[in-house]
């Protein structure tokens, strides 16, 4: 009977040690100074990286990527937030989303390239330099140039690429000389350089673009507006100047449709490529009786004339391409149309003036007066008036 | 003027040269004294291309035309060589009867021009109507306008040229007077073809031995 009456004790004693014991567990978590994050704590995305497209580097990682179910997800967990980090390369020690996401981890297990590959921070835009502030290479560049193998298409002496993009187009211009008639050389400059006008190409990468018919690109980087292009004199000689200007015109526009430096060498390089083996079928082939090709140095350059330089090179020929909107030019075809209208004018008024004096003269008869002449020599009809001569 | 022989000057009423005794009887010995019918483009020598005669046809149908007195005949032969183009052409306009689309047309109205490919000569005579209204020189002007295209062998130009010029020289000095045309025939209209210089083919053939020809009429 005494544990049958102790029994409703212990189990009130029990009933009321439950809440007592959550009740202290909850004061006690109040006083552990765990961090409290808050919206406003997180790095804020720049607007440029917000409006990326996710790179391919998130198809690696299907967990952080914003799946077709995941629009519950929070504005905290959204993954341009997450990413931020990653593709910022901040530390992330403040990360809310924790550190398994930054760009240090990933790269235990990501090569390096690949991590590269991430859109980088949006660059300032490019100044263009202006033509007082443009100065020549020096001769240690030029060095540097003519030691480089004939094999090596791309000549970056200085390392003003990325080794991605350097690898993509080496490999790109290995393929290009292989598949195309002419080889295409790339000099890399600086963005406030350019070649001097004693510069000579022929005796750059060894000597490799002499001893052959090769297309020569002087890039200087961040400007392909002041790219120059030096072309093989067969090639140069059998385009025209419209075809030449087209070809310069088109590999500057794809160039100038990205932002990025290195996107814009490869863009220009794609289009030359293609504009180059379009210029092939101008060129007329090559027979075994004719002089080879290779012996022929000469390269000219072809400019446009807004990018022409004060003064060429002495080994290269310049030819001058008109722009579309040259005034002269403009003014020549609108002489040249409006002579041609008025001689057009004045044939027809010939033409009509003729006819009408012709039609006039049917319509007219010429009366001569009747005079008498004694006659001469016993002629009744003619005294003899007249002459005679040699015509051969 | 001089004589066509020699180039000695002859006077008025001079039956011959009183050098060389050059007259129309003393070419009696190469031609005879017979008159010859002459078309105006009388091509002897073969040298004309059809399409040169044709265009030459019509550029002398515009001159007569134009000038309805005057005529120009061209004679492309072999000549002898004792004989310049000149004489010839004396004895031709005197001994010719040229059949013109007018045949009223007078030997004095007339231009004749003898070429003589082979020869590489050329030469002119005109009648006693022009020579009293053209200048001494004509001649001379009328042969420099064919030489250039007689030098080329290209003697459809020469006549061209020949009528361009005899057509220049000769309106300055003519009556320009429009040509009436009217379907009904006027007061002094003549009654059947052949006063329009159109002789029936039939009626020719019966007439033939009784009426003079052409040449003789003219005479």
């Amino acid at each position: 009977m005494a544990s049958t009456r102790q029994n409703p004790i212990l189990l009130a004693l029990l009933i009321l040690a439950v809440p007592m014991g959550a009740l202290a567990q909850l004061s006690e978590e109040e006083i552990l100074p765990l961090p409290q994050w808050q919206p406003g704590d997180a790095p804020m995305a720049s607007p440029e990286i917000s409006d990326m497209q996710p790179p391919p580097l998130l198809g690696l990682l299907p967990s952080l990527t914003p799946g077709p179910n995941d629009s519950a997800l929070s504005p905290t967990t959204r993954p341009d937030t997450i990413l931020t980090p990653l593709l910022t390369q901040d530390t992330g020690e403040n990360s809310p989303a924790g550190v398994g996401y930054r760009s240090a981890n990933l790269s235990t297990f990501l090569p390096e390239s690949l991590l590269n590959s991430g859109r980088p921070p949006a660059a300032p835009p490019h100044t263009p330099t202006s033509a007082s502030m443009l100065k020549d290479v020096d001769a240690e560049f030029l060095r540097l140039c003519s030691v480089s193998p004939a094999s090596e298409l791309l000549i970056d002496p200085l390392g003003l690429i990325t080794e991605v993009l350097q690898g993509d187009l080496e490999r790109f211009l290995n393929f290009h000389s292989q598949e195309a008639r002419f080889p295409l050389y790339i000099v890399v400059l600086k963005s406030d350089e350019k070649l001097p006008a004693d510069a000579d190409l022929s005796v750059m990468a060894s000597g490799g673009i002499a001893k052959k018919p090769t297309a020569v690109l002087a890039y200087p980087i961040a400007e392909p507006w002041r790219a120059r292009l030096f072309l093989p004199k067969l090639a140069h000689d059998s385009a025209s100047d419209a075809f030449l200007k087209e070809l310069l015109e088109a590999c500057v526009t794809e160039a100038m449709s990205s932002p990025e430096t290195d996107e814009q060498l490869h863009r220009f390089c794609v289009e030359l490529s293609t504009r180059l083996f379009w210029l092939e079928k101008l060129c007329p082939i090559a027979t075994t009786t004719e002089k080879p090709l290779a012996t022929d140095p000469h390269l000219q350059e072809v400019v446009s004339e807004a990018s022409a330089p004060a003064s060429a090179p002495a080994s290269l020929v310049t030819v001058t391409v008109p722009p579309t909107g040259d005034p002269v030019l403009r003014w020549v075809v609108f002489v040249l149309c409006l002579l041609a209208a008025i001689g057009t004018a004045i044939w027809h008024w010939m033409r009509s003036w003729k006819r009408s004096k012709a039609r006039r003269q049917l319509k007219t008869a010429w009366i001569l007066p009747e005079r008498d002449l004694p006659q001469r020599l016993g002629g009744a009809f003619s005294g003899g008036a007249g002459a005679w001569t040699r015509f051969r | 003027m001089k004589c066509p022989h020699c180039s000695t000057t002859i006077e008025a009423r001079q039956p011959a040269c009183h050098k060389c005794g050059f007259s129309l009887a003393a070419m009696q010995p190469f031609f005879g004294d017979q008159w010859v019918r002459l078309e105006r483009l009388t091509d002897a020598a073969h040298c004309l291309r059809l399409a040169d005669r044709h265009k030459a046809e019509m550029t002398l149908d515009d001159l007569e035309r134009a000038f309805p007195q005057v005529f120009v005949a061209f004679y492309f032969g072999s000549l002898p060589p004792v004989l310049n183009p000149q004489e010839v052409a004396f004895w031709l306009i005197n001994n010719g009867a040229f059949s013109t689309p007018q045949i009223s047309k007078r030997n004095e109205y007339g231009v004749v021009c003898v070429v003589d490919p082979a020869a590489g000569t050329v030469g002119t005579a005109i009648g006693y109507a022009l020579e009293s209204l053209l200048a001494e020189t004509a001649p001379t002007m009328i042969l420099q306008a064919m030489v250039p295209a007689l030098s080329h062998a290209e003697y459809g130009g020469a006549i061209e040229a020949a009528a361009t010029s005899v057509s220049d020289l000769l309106r300055p000095l003519a009556i320009a007077r429009p040509i009436t045309q009217s379907l009904s025939p006027g007061p002094h209209a003549g009654s059947s073809a052949a006063d329009y210089g159109l002789h029936p083919l039939r009626s020719g053939h019966r007439q033939t031995d009784s009426t003079p020809s052409p040449s003789r009429q003219r005479r």
